[in-house]
């Protein structure tokens, strides 16, 4: 990585970039609202170890891009088959278009490239923390809070977000208490709900914790876990047919990030209320034979790609109406493949969404050419689309959250 | 233990299988041993557990492996794991810090965990080099830019693993190249103009020259302070202040970076406090350990798989977590919702299936009256006493004993 120093003297060059993008403007359209009524859904997924948005969407006229990466470039979509072209400088990458081919074409994704943070972190970690935390690096030493978390702050009427994740990313750190939960890759569902002395267990456990730090996670962890029995069990009073299709589904989809996905959607089709959600992946950091067409990263691609389907699938299209996914990563990697047919860690990258009422599908944000003198330091996609400008605009749409509400959520 | 070289050559023999179903069975039987040595490994560090509960040795060790950690599903590390183990982590944990490092640095484990294997000259891998800056030296903020991380690959160009074909026809050895156990570093593909890293020009060039370069890495003040950081983390579950890192830097630095002097600081100086309502939580690791040899009580953790098996379920599968930088120490990454429960889950697993783990069963209200049991009973604060004393069922007494905070949580003061 480049080291916290090193991103705060480039502070003022990212200023510089930032004000630029005020300067062009993102779509004055709302290309992102959710048009429908009642509060719309926001989902995150992260991609945790820099996913490769130059093979998930890439520049397939771009001639540098093809003799930086002559082991890892993709042909032109009219060359390969099931690629995607989105205009004629992007297309997307046939695992994804296998599965999001139909989204794009029906307007309900939209490509957000040269995406990322304002500063340059090369190690995963800081980057992570610093997208999570949303401040600038010279105010890590403040308060730290994440931004899902000071988002939900700012939306009084979606009391309940949730995060479906192992355990609680840094995003939702702050003062309003957020559950998570596991979507495990177990291909049967919930056989019972809990017995009776488990939940004298529960209240005997909340007594003991009661004043506690800990108490109100134990409660928000107990009742989340019953909604997630009742929304998953094989045997759901409301709707055992959706259960029973999903268990279906689940049994022959490939494990990881599809079965967690498709058990997130259907969970949060019965559980209309959480209205901010968190899912995640990892194994993005693809410093050796990544591939191209296939191998490594095609086929991570191809995982997502799935998941976001059946996510979709499982949330009904009621639901998918009313959402919005974000899919974004800590950076972009380099340019260049390394010398193991990977890539190493960069900076700028392709962040997409997805949703059933986005206005227009679209390629969004400001875009340069990519040309060997605007790659940064010779070597990384530049960032000229601050996240937090993305999400801002993303959060003034959806939420209608005012200027000082914006500023609350992202400094 | 696994020949690291000879199922190196059975994994390249594998692969080069044209029949895809036979290739497909060859890799998942290699994959198997992998998998068992892995396995053996672990369930020898759960019998240790049930019978050594969270000693200062296993404390150590463990906390030295998640530090330098790798993954046992990259590639084919785990069929070093077991030798990166016993002969990297448990020898050198105690220090001195740059032996700790020059003998992970030249292990296969890390070679192949951070793609060091295909770093050649003119053809760099960058992943190896720039974690040893930031996760294993120098520390984030350790000073360094890309040009360093830059410099630090090419000064690893070369080292991987024991060629497993003979040179082609045209092709000689280099005689600077070497041997270290399983790995060599590979005159032919090392960058003898490695720049200076940091300003730091090496006296030396090649293998020797990256030994000094990793004892000057090792000495570095940045490198100290992380390291002091770090086990204090580790220690205490919390960021120290500084206080505590200004002294256990000092003991770092006086010992010539002996991580057991730190040990013996933290364990002289320190003292396990009272818990309190915001005291951090242990590790899950931490924990567990803790529970079996307290259920224990003497007995033999016969069926160690199914306690590598709750790793599992807590997320925390030892020897197999992928990032470099091993699990979260900090109490917090652990105190939250999802997680709770699943210690809960565990928690009652132990205790309604004794069996499963211990090969027999003892009655709740005996095991609480053994020994760890006892103890922990006698410290319970008056919430978690009161439910101890309730007419709830025994075994969801003890359930409730091993995830109360003054179990699952922990205080600790250091003499700064």
């Amino acid at each position: 990585m480049s080291g916290l120093m090193h991103s705060i003297t480039r502070r003022n060059l990212i200023k510089q970039a930032a004000s630029s993008l005020a300067c062009l403007g993102l779509p004055a359209t709302h290309a992102w609202a959710v048009n429908n009524p009642g509060l719309p859904r926001l989902v995150v997924v992260f991609l945790r170890g820099g996913y490769d948005g130059l093979s998930a969407f890439y520049p397939y006229n771009n001639a540098l891009y093809h003799s930086a990466r002559p082991r890892t470039a993709l042909p032109a979509p009219d060359q390969l088959n099931g690629a995607l072209a989105l205009d004629d400088r992007w297309a997307m990458h046939p695992s994804l278009t296998k599965h999001l081919g139909p989204l794009w074409r029906s307007g309900q994704m939209a490509l957000i490239p040269f995406c990322g943070l304002p500063s340059i972190e090369r190690s995963h970690f800081l980057a992570q923390d610093l997208m999570a935390f949303g401040f600038d690096p010279k105010d890590l030493n403040e308060p730290k809070s994440g931004f899902m978390n000071r988002l939900l702050k700012e939306l009084p009427q979606a009391n309940q977000a949730l995060s479906l994740t192992d355990n609680l990313p840094l995003a939702w750190l702050g003062n309003r208490a957020v559950a998570n939960v596991a979507m495990t890759n177990e291909r049967t569902l919930i056989a019972q709900n809990p017995n009776p002395q488990y939940i004298e267990v529960q209240a005997a456990l909340q007594t003991m914790y009661k004043g506690h730090a800990l108490g109100q996670a134990w409660a928000q962890g107990f009742e989340v876990n019953n909604q997630l029995m009742d929304a998953l069990a094989r045997s759901d009073p409301v709707d055992s047919n959706l259960s029973n299709q999903l268990n279906a589904r689940i049994e022959v989809l490939p494990n990881g990030f599809p079965i967690r996905a498709a058990k997130a959607g259907l969970f949060l089709r019965k559980q209309t209320a959480y209205k901010l959600a968190w899912l995640e992946t990892d194994g993005w950091d693809t410093h050796q034979f990544q591939g191209n067409v296939t191998g490594t990263l095609p086929g991570l691609l191809d995982s997502l790609g799935l998941g976001l389907a059946e996510f979709k699938t499982q949330l009904g299209e009621a639901e998918w109406h009313r959402t919005v996914v974000v899919v974004m990563s800590e950076f972009g990697r380099t340019f260049y493949e390394n010398g193991a047919a990977g890539t190493d860690h960069g900076w700028g990258n392709n962040w997409f969404m997805l949703g059933g009422s986005l206005a227009r599908k679209g390629i969004l944000g400001s875009q340069v050419d990519i040309t060997t003198e605007r790659l940064n330091e010779g070597r990384d996609m530049p960032v000229i689309n601050d996240y937090r400008l993305f999400l801002k605009q993303l959060f003034r749409e959806l939420y209608a959250l005012s200027p000082a509400g914006l500023q609350r959520v992202f400094s | 233990m696994l020949d690291l070289t000879q199922h190196h050559l059975d994994f390249a023999k594998a692969n080069a299988i044209q029949d895809v179903h036979v290739k497909s069975e060859a890799l998942k039987a290699l994959g198997q041993a992998r998998h068992k040595a892995v396995d053996d490994l672990s369930d020898d560090f759960f019998v240790r557990a049930a019978k050594e509960g969270w000693s200062a040795d296993l404390q150590r060790q463990w906390w030295a492996f998640n530090r330098l950690n790798v993954d046992a599903e990259k590639f084919i590390v785990g069929a070093c794991l077991p030798d990166y183990w016993h002969n990297v982590i448990c020898r050198y944990s105690n220090g001195p810090l740059h032996e700790l490092l020059w003998q992970t640095l030249t292990h296969p484990a890390m070679l192949m965990n951070l793609d060091n294997i295909y770093n050649r000259k003119g053809q760099l891998n960058e992943n190896l080099g720039r974690e040893w800056l930031e996760l294993y030296t120098l520390g984030v903020d350790g000073g360094y830019k890309q040009d360093d991380v830059e410099a630090m690959s090419r000064w690893l160009t070369g080292l991987g693993l024991k060629p497993i074909a003979p040179l082609a026809g045209n092709q000689t050895e280099d005689e600077r190249s070497m041997v270290f156990g399983d790995t060599y570093f590979d005159a032919r593909k090392h960058d003898f103009d490695a720049p200076a890293l940091m300003g730091q020009v090496m006296n030396n060039r090649g293998a020797n020259g990256l030994r000094q370069l990793s004892n000057w890495l090792a000495s570095h003040p940045a490198t100290l302070k992380h390291w002091a950081r770090g086990w204090l983390i580790g220690h205490a579950g919390r960021e120290p202040s500084s206080l505590e890192l200004q002294a256990a830097l000092e003991v770092l630095k006086e010992s010539g970076g002996r991580i057991g002097a730190l040990q013996i600081w933290c364990n002289t100086t320190g003292r396990p406090l009272q818990v309190k309502a915001n005291s951090p939580v242990k590790t899950p690791l931490h924990w567990l350990c803790e529970v079996l040899h307290a259920l224990a009580s003497g007995r033999q953790l016969v069926l160690p798989g199914n306690a590598t098996g709750a790793t599992w379920r807590m997320a925390h599968p030892l020897f197999r977590r992928a990032s470099p930088n091993g699990y979260p120490l900090l109490g917090q990454s652990w105190a939250n919702s999802g997680h709770l429960l699943k210690r809960l889950d565990v928690a009652k697993t132990l205790v309604n299936w004794q069996q499963g783990y211990f090969g027999s069963s003892i009655k709740p209200a005996e095991l609480m009256r053994t020994p760890v049991l006892a103890k922990w009973r006698e410290n319970a604060g008056p919430k978690t006493d009161g439910l101890l004393r309730s007419d709830l069922a025994d075994n969801h007494k003890l359930q409730l004993l091993l995830v109360s905070p003054e179990v699952m949580t922990h205080e600790w003061e250091f003499q700064a």
